[in-house]
């Protein structure tokens, strides 16, 4: 099971509900664009608690809820009562390889919108009659349509495809440079919507980030998030 | 860093909801317990791609999903 623990091995930051502080609930591997905001929200979700929480530092204090970079260390999530690890539900995901005519219409309705990795904004200069080195992503795994399903996740779709389904609707793609799609669908970085810059957590590319960076504005746009 | 600007405009852009999906399951992925597995996908010809998927993390989730990416899920 060596890589099952792999992300868990570059980690340098740990939590810990602060009543057990041996414990490890989880962690993440520090990357230079995660701040105490971000780690403020990603430990709302993967832990539960009664009522809010705040988080303690090694050295005692509490930690800011600021835009300030976060620092390598084990914290402690202070709560009225004991918290809880959420069991959220986590489907099992590898780098999608999309064949077969449902995915083509979706394939092609990707390239058609974006021409160019929405990440890199690196554009095809080949388009449209070659696409090498470009691949359509599904933002919600298709092999997961038995999921999506029953949890009707249809209804976030407007823009039905005529073959395909709505798991195969352009609005559920992004067109991503080949080197990326793998990264994305084994969630290495992600894209917030609801936060407008990048964060970087477990996938250390200094290129990329700076890249990101310097197309940063302090709009209510989207984020992504690298981990 | 902000996503493509132009895709953020455009009227067939991804869906809010589907990436907010997306980013909870990273942070699940990257941050609950141990984590989650992370899969190799280069499996040149000739080499022992079900050998080495058994071998591996979480091998009957990866089968299947292997399996109803290329037969296609919704078939039942």
């Amino acid at each position: 099971m060596s890589s099952a623990s792999g992300r868990a091995l570059l980690r340098d930051v740990f939590f810990s509900d602060f009543r057990d502080p041996a414990t490890i609930l989880g962690g993440l591997v520090l990357t230079s664009s995660v701040t105490k905001a971000d780690f403020h929200q990603m430990i709302g979700i993967v832990l539960i608690t009664n009522g809010p929480f705040s988080i303690q530092t090694e050295n005692g204090d509490e930690l800011d809820n600021n835009l300030e970079p976060l620092e390598r260390g084990h914290y402690l999530v202070v709560a009225d009562d004991p918290v809880v690890v959420t069991d959220e539900i986590y489907l099992t995901r590898a780098m999608s390889i999309t064949t077969g005519t449902r995915v083509k219409s979706f394939r092609d309705a990707v390239r058609a919108r974006d021409g160019r990795c929405v990440v890199t904004k690196v554009v095809n200069p080949l388009a449209p009659n070659f696409w090498l080195s470009f691949e359509a992503a599904h933002i919600f795994p298709f092999a997961h349509e038995v999921y999506w399903n029953a949890q009707n996740y249809g209804r976030w779709i407007t823009l039905v495809p005529e073959r395909g389904g709505a798991i195969n609707s352009v609005q559920n793609g992004l067109l991503l440079s080949s080197n990326l799609h793998g990264l994305f669908d084994n969630y290495f970085f992600s894209i917030n919507p609801d936060v407008s810059w990048f964060l970087s957590l477990s996938y250390h590319n200094t290129q990329l980030t700076s890249q990101l960076r310097r197309d940063t504005r302090p709009s209510a746009s989207n984020r992504i998030f690298s981990t | 860093m902000t996503l493509d600007r132009q895709l953020l405009c455009h009227p067939e852009r991804p869906a809010d909801e589907l990436l907010r999906w997306h980013f909870r399951q990273a942070v699940l992925a990257n941050m609950r317990g141990s984590g989650e597995p992370a899969f190799e996908s280069d499996f040149p010809p000739g080499s022992d791609m079900v050998g080495e998927i058994m071998a591996g993390p979480k091998a009957a989730e990866r089968i299947e999903f292997e399996l109803f990416q290329r037969l296609g899920p919704g078939s039942s």
